[in-house]
């Protein structure tokens, strides 16, 4: 156990395991999103109070869900980076945060778009919005930070930090949002929280779910491949496997 | 068995966070404070007319009188050893050294040398235990540096390249910070003396933001009196001191390591020569 | 007198030897070393802000800027100022924490007393702790009772003076808290300042959220107990997490 994650510590494992790895994701979310989309489109049957607007559910669920879990996978990054002093978990980490922060707007703007059939406007304050609001704005915190600094370690500890106290503070902050929307508009209607949705509409929302969730994976490794060349492109296994190539 | 090896993981697991975390409990203080050096009052005289007959008359004579030298007894001088193992450091893609061994023991001034950008002060600061991304190991008397931290820096006295000190402070009150800082309960006597000592005698109560750079530096230097530490870490300490200054400091040094403690520096003046002094190239 | 001579003639004997202060190389931090120094560090730091007091005074006098800013802004009416206010005063509250909080591990950093903090055979989160009271003591706290006489200002209904205060104390120590770990981690940046602001801001979400709740349940007359509740709990994790992050962070930022 501890010799297989010091294992998968070194860049060179890590570079070829994922080699292996990646096309099976890749086409794990490929099928995964076409038939979810498809499904979720064109057969699902239409929401009786909402219509086909309801349908913007298939993206903006799975993102959302996405956005979330990305960001606690960056502070579990950081977290075995600090610990273990690691550094593709900090290769990982850097190539999360702007794919997160990118879901989190998907998140945003499609619930944006929602908004117009259901309330009528661009933006309300609902408690999700909001939260979803709050935690891009923890990404760019990271982003930002992990850029202000000149020596790329300090900035790489410094967005550990920082991701493990967003993650520390997301429920926090999710539950106070919550808990403030309640309060302040209590009778408006929710989206998201429809009771008891039927197997036919739910089934292409997981799907597109494990679609997103492949993807993101899928998307991870390769970007952590190329970040793996590029810091380690000194290294003599890199200069082999690029003569190699020629 | 199997209970046995998942109770060793959690515990090295536990220890690798407590590490990143660096925190300290107090019952380490127990455990891991060193039994070599203790201060006492009694057989002070004694160690200190020892430790000065051993060191060699030539040295001796490189004293100034007027200087007031501090002397240092160590109870067991040559229980001192401060052991760096296959230090390697890399600053973003750039190897400032690798494979360095570092071995200091008591008695030695260590001149680390080089060009300028070589990492002498990476060094200076793995070295005084303030930066932890760089590989290789540390050893505090023949312990790894994570166990014995605290007691390392109980004996560790580290001048960096600003002066840390604050201008809003007078003199007086920067060193009763320092003092207070090793848990030593405050004794205005021996900061007036080590005040005195570095020529600052009547600037104990001036803001110490109205004093020239030079007079800053000194009250930085002031704490190599003012609370007894066994290894002195010092970068550039000879910056914006005036002549009378560098000699005294040197002798200072001389002193020091005479006593049986031990000086790590960086400078670009040239110490006068000496049995004691070692010289560690850097950027070759 | 005869001290001053005694101490003249000890000196005398120990130029003579050649030697003045004989001390031992020794093993400090006796049991009591940590308060010690927690007490040195608060007095140091308490005695650099006194002797700035335009540092002790700006959040103050921003804070009533901003509120005054904001009867200008929207309109002079007491009906809508009623209503607005429990928000006002925490937004601006909080606005004016965060200005000062900027130069919580600045000034040390630039002069070198950081490193030196770092290198105290104490544990740094204690000793961050002690910084961060004072920073508290010192901007917090004033703001909390400076907030009842800006609440006249706004027409805040007579009966929320006391709580405002209290959530504002209560609250400011929390953001005390979490913007020192951003500070930590972006002092060894040149110009940290903007950066800290888009860090520690979203992190204070929960606290406004509480602390504005519980002034606007004292003017429904709801009671607010449940609300300072929840700011004291927020308050006991901060107290109890930040300081670990605070001295992680610190230790970053030294390494440049």
């Amino acid at each position: 156990m501890w010799a297989f994650i010091h294992k998968l510590g070194s860049p060179k494992w890590f570079y070829t395991i994922s080699a292996k790895l990646q096309p099976w994701f890749w086409a794990a979310a490929a099928a995964l999103i076409v038939t979810g989309t498809v499904w979720g489109l064109a057969f699902a049957p239409a929401d009786y109070q909402q219509g086909n607007s309801f349908r913007i559910i298939y993206i903006h669920v799975p993102a959302a869900f996405l956005a979330q879990s990305a960001f606690v996978s960056m502070a579990a990054a950081g977290l075995v980076f600090m610990v273990w002093k690691i550094k593709v978990a900090d290769m990982a980490a850097t190539v999360i945060a702007p794919f997160g922060a990118a879901m989190t707007f998907v998140a945003l703007f499609s619930g944006a778009v929602w908004g117009v059939p259901t309330w009528g406007t661009w933006w309300m304050w609902d408690a999700r919005l909001t939260s979803m609001l709050i935690l891009l704005f923890l990404y760019l915190g990271v982003i930002a930070l992990r850029g202000a600094f000149s020596s790329r370690d300090s900035g790489a500890r410094a967005a550990s930090v920082l991701a493990m106290v967003g993650v520390i503070n997301i429920p926090v902050i999710k539950y106070s949002v919550d808990w403030w929307y309640t309060l302040h508009q209590p009778a408006t209607f929710s989206v998201t929280s429809s009771p008891a949705m039927p197997m036919s509409m739910w089934l292409p929302l997981l799907i597109m779910v494990l679609g997103f969730y492949s993807f993101f994976t899928a998307l991870t490794l390769m970007r952590t491949r190329s970040e793996i060349l590029r810091r380690e492109s000194r290294k003599r296994w890199v200069r082999e496997l690029v003569r190699e190539t020629r | 068995m199997f209970f046995h090896t998942v109770f060793v993981r959690v515990y090295l697991f536990l220890n690798t966070v407590k590490g990143f975390f660096s925190y300290r409990e107090p019952l380490g203080r127990f455990f891991f404070s060193e039994p070599g050096l203790y201060p006492d009052g009694s057989r002070q005289e004694a160690a200190a007319a020892a430790t000065l007959s051993r060191i060699p008359t030539s040295e001796q004579g490189a004293f100034r009188v007027e200087f007031d030298a501090p002397l240092f007894c160590l109870e067991r001088p040559l229980s001192l050893s401060l052991q760096a193992r296959k230090l390697a450091c890399e600053r973003d893609d750039r190897q400032l050294f690798a494979e360095l061994d570092v071995d200091i023991t008591s008695g030695e001034i260590v001149r680390v040398e080089g060009p300028n950008g070589c990492g002498k002060t990476t060094l200076l600061k793995i070295l005084s235990g303030q930066l932890s991304d760089h590989e290789g190991a540390l050893f505090w008397n023949g312990r790894p540096m994570r166990e014995v931290r605290e007691a390392f820096l109980s004996n560790l006295l580290y001048l960096g390249h600003a002066p840390g000190v604050k201008a809003g402070l007078s003199p007086l009150e920067n060193l009763a910070w320092y003092q207070a800082l090793s848990g030593e309960r405050s004794g205005e006597n021996k900061r007036l003396d080590a005040l005195e000592n570095v020529g600052l005698a009547g600037f104990e109560d001036v803001p110490a933001g109205q004093l020239s750079a030079g007079q800053q530096r000194r009250i930085a230097l002031a704490r190599l009196r003012l609370t007894p530490r066994a290894l002195w870490v010092l970068d550039e300490p000879f910056t914006a001191i005036d002549r009378d200054g560098v000699a005294a400091l040197e002798a200072t040094l001389l002193a020091h390591a005479g006593a049986g403690g031990c000086v790590i520096v960086t400078t670009h003046h040239e110490l006068g020569a000496s049995t004691r002094l070692r010289r560690l190239p850097l950027g070759q | 007198m005869d001290n001053c001579m005694g101490q003249n003639k000890a000196q005398e004997n120990r130029t003579q030897q050649g030697v003045t202060s004989t001390s031992c190389v020794g093993v400090q931090g006796a049991r009591g070393g940590l308060s010690i120094a927690l007490g040195a560090t608060l007095k140091r730091d308490l005695l650099l802000m006194l002797r700035h007091r335009g540092e002790v005074l700006n959040p103050l006098v921003f804070f009533a800027l901003v509120i005054t800013l904001f009867p200008i802004g929207i309109s002079p009416d007491p009906a809508l100022l009623t209503r607005i206010a429990p928000g006002l005063l925490w937004v601006a509250a909080l606005l004016a924490a965060l200005l000062s909080l900027d130069s919580l591990f600045r000034g040390d950093f630039d002069d070198g007393s950081l490193e030196q903090l770092l290198l105290a055979p104490q544990p740094l989160a204690a000793l961050s702790l002690a910084k961060v009271a004072v920073h508290w003591l010192l901007t917090g706290l004033p703001l909390a009772l400076m907030a009842p006489l800006l609440g006249i200002m706004l027409s805040l209904p007579a009966g929320s003076y006391a709580i405002l205060a209290l959530s504002l104390a209560l609250g400011s120590a929390s953001l005390s808290l979490i913007g020192a770990i951003g500070a930590a981690l972006t002092v060894g940046l040149a110009r940290g300042g903007v950066l800290l602001s888009l860090l520690v801001l979203p992190l204070y979400i929960p606290v406004l959220i509480f602390g504005a709740g519980a002034v606007q349940a004292a003017i429904m007359g709801d009671g607010a107990g449940a609300h300072l509740a929840i700011l004291g709990a927020l308050l006991a994790a901060s107290l109890a997490l930040a300081p670990w992050g605070i001295a992680a962070a610190l230790r970053i930022s030294i390494n440049g």
